[in-house]
């Protein structure tokens, strides 16, 4: 946070929040100019409103799932790199202490940066269309992604030696949960003779975990086979149980492997 | 304060160090000697806890390196012959920080912080950044890290490792203050002058296997056979030879004649060399000098080595 760099981002992450509102906002005010009636009316503000919290709160959960690892991933390789980690474990630190702190320092600037768009993101009540529940939910999901793939970013830089290797692995995870796991999805879908509405793999996508949030509309109580439980309760409930065990590997890896 | 019993550590197929046994008292001023590849780094990295010993053991004060590593990490301090920085942190933030990962209560570090500057002779970088620091001052500075918890026993694996001579004067002179507070200092080097005037007791490894430990001294009348004394008259250094040449326990006496010098080989016990000052003083001769020769580690080290690099 010394220096430009840190209040550079901050600002370009904010600049890029307001654009996309912007511009979001710029279309809906075409689309009310040009309907029936004279302008927008409460109905239409509370679409704007609602459509606003998806755009930011998807805009977040994909920052997340990018940010979260790229600070990560090197918290040790880049500390066996630069020849400074042996001094970090002949102290009384316990490796614990030293992954949570490394993980602390990643996930504060991450959340420094989402509560600096909590002013654009306040303008969705001003509109309506957004309930408190649905913005709770949001964020739990978003902070419990951060913490899950910032510990596997950790996980990865404790497995490597290099950076470079351990921030490809980190990424590797990101793109198997966020991604991949939906396509095999569809794709068992269309392969097998069973048309399966529910999805199995995605419950660990926190992607589609947000969009079960976002989009109230969608018959999501079909998405789960957990009968009513929303699908975004059963990513942050595996996230919560992942987490400590990449947490335990991590301290392992560090403290025992020579 | 150190004590090691049969510590041997292997890579795979490589033998890195092979039952190394050696004691060290409270005090002491250790020089591990040997070649690029010996096993000194490895040794000085098990003892520090942060390779496990594949056999044997070692005691730092008592405690087990393998099962009590809490307590070592507290009593030790570790300076490697290599290490990088943190950015943007200054000075007194990287050692507030080493203080507090070494438990230290927050409203003692910086008077600490103060201290080790001094003795480090950093103080006026107190507000520096570390990144900006030349070699020699980071060295110094992460020596400062080592003391901040005030451990009794040092493991400086190369600490003038890259640096230049003036550089290694500062260090070497540190090193010697921190002998005079009474710290335990076990130093690995493979430049055998830095240790010389500075180390009362030495072990050479080579190919991972300790060829020879213990007293300087001894282990130089041990390869030599005698002590060599150096005594310097005022005149009449022949007369002073035939006053040594009888007494028992003397060897060779070699007179060098430009500078009134006579080379002793006493072969006796070291608590009844003052006999040869008694007889010459009580032979009317003048002397001036009266010392046992500096032990010569390359001496040593070329004659119990063989060359072998691993």
């Amino acid at each position: 946070m010394r220096g430009a760099r840190g209040a550079v981002i901050q600002f370009v992450y904010v600049t890029l929040i307001i654009a996309v509102s912007g511009v979001m906002y710029t279309f809906f005010r075409l689309e009310w100019a040009g309907g029936s009636g004279a302008g927008a009316n409460p109905a239409m503000a509370a679409e704007f409103g609602h459509a606003l919290f998806i755009g930011i709160s998807v805009l977040q959960a994909g920052m997340v799932c990018l940010l979260a690892p790229a600070f990560t991933s090197g918290a040790i390789t880049g500390e066996r790199e630069q020849r400074s980690l042996d001094m970090l474990l002949v102290t009384n630190l316990k490796a614990r202490s030293i992954l949570l702190g490394k993980l602390g320092s990643a996930l504060g600037y991450i959340g420094l940066l989402i509560i600096s768009s909590v002013p654009v993101l306040s303008v969705c009540f001003l509109f309506g269309g957004v309930s408190p529940d649905e913005l709770i939910a949001a964020y739990v999901l978003i902070g419990t992604t951060g913490v899950f793939f910032g510990l596997a970013g950790l996980f990865w830089s404790c497995v490597f030696r290099r950076t470079l290797q351990a921030t490809a692995a980190a990424y590797g995870t990101v793109a198997l949960l966020c991604i991949v796991v939906t396509v095999m999805d569809v794709l068992i879908s269309e392969l097998t003779r069973y048309s399966v509405d529910a999805p199995v793999l995605s419950y660990v996508n926190p992607i589609m975990g947000i969009l079960s949030i976002v989009l109230p509309e969608a018959d999501t109580s079909s998405w789960s086979v957990f009968g009513t439980v929303p699908l975004w309760v059963v990513t942050v409930s595996f996230q919560a149980l992942a987490a400590p065990v990449l947490l335990g590997a991590s301290i392992l890896l560090l403290r025992y492997r020579q | 304060m150190l004590e090691t019993q049969g510590l041997s550590k292997q890579f795979r197929n490589v033998t890195a160090v092979w039952n190394l046994s050696l004691q060290l008292e409270e005090g002491d001023i250790f020089g591990f000697i040997g070649p690029n590849g010996a096993g000194k780094t490895t040794t000085i990295k098990m003892l520090a806890t942060l390779l496990k010993p594949t056999a044997g053991t070692a005691y730092i004060d008592g405690h087990d390196i393998r099962t009590q590593q809490e307590e070592v990490r507290g009593l030790m301090g570790y300076m490697p012959d290599f290490f990088g920085v943190y950015d943007d942190v200054k000075v007194w933030e990287y050692l507030d920080f080493f203080a507090a990962a070494y438990r230290i209560e927050r409203s003692r570090r910086p008077q600490i912080i103060e201290d080790v500057l001094a003795l480090t002779d950093l103080g006026g970088k107190r507000d520096a950044y570390v990144e900006e620091l030349s070699r020699g001052m980071k060295q110094r500075l992460c020596l400062a890290k080592t003391l901040v918890h005030d451990p009794k026993l040092l493991l400086l694996d190369e600490p003038a490792s890259g640096l230049d001579p003036r550089a290694r004067i500062e260090i070497r002179e540190l090193l010697k203050e921190l002998r005079s507070m009474g710290k335990t200092i076990f130093i690995s080097s493979h430049i055998l002058a830095e240790l010389s005037d500075f180390c009362n007791k030495i072990g050479i490894i080579e190919n991972g296997q300790l060829v020879v430990s213990g007293d300087v001294q001894e282990i130089l009348q041990q390869i030599s056979g005698h002590i060599t004394i150096v005594i310097k008259v005022v005149s009449d250094a022949e007369r002073a030879r035939e006053v040594l040449a009888p007494i028992p326990h003397v060897g060779n006496v070699r007179v060098v004649e430009q500078d009134n010098t006579l080379l002793v080989e006493y072969v006796g016990e070291r608590d009844q060399i003052s006999e040869l000052l008694q007889r010459l003083v009580g032979a009317g001769l003048s002397v001036t000098s009266f010392s046992e020769e500096e032990a010569d580690l390359e001496d040593i080290f070329m004659k119990m080595t063989r060359g072998i690099v691993s």
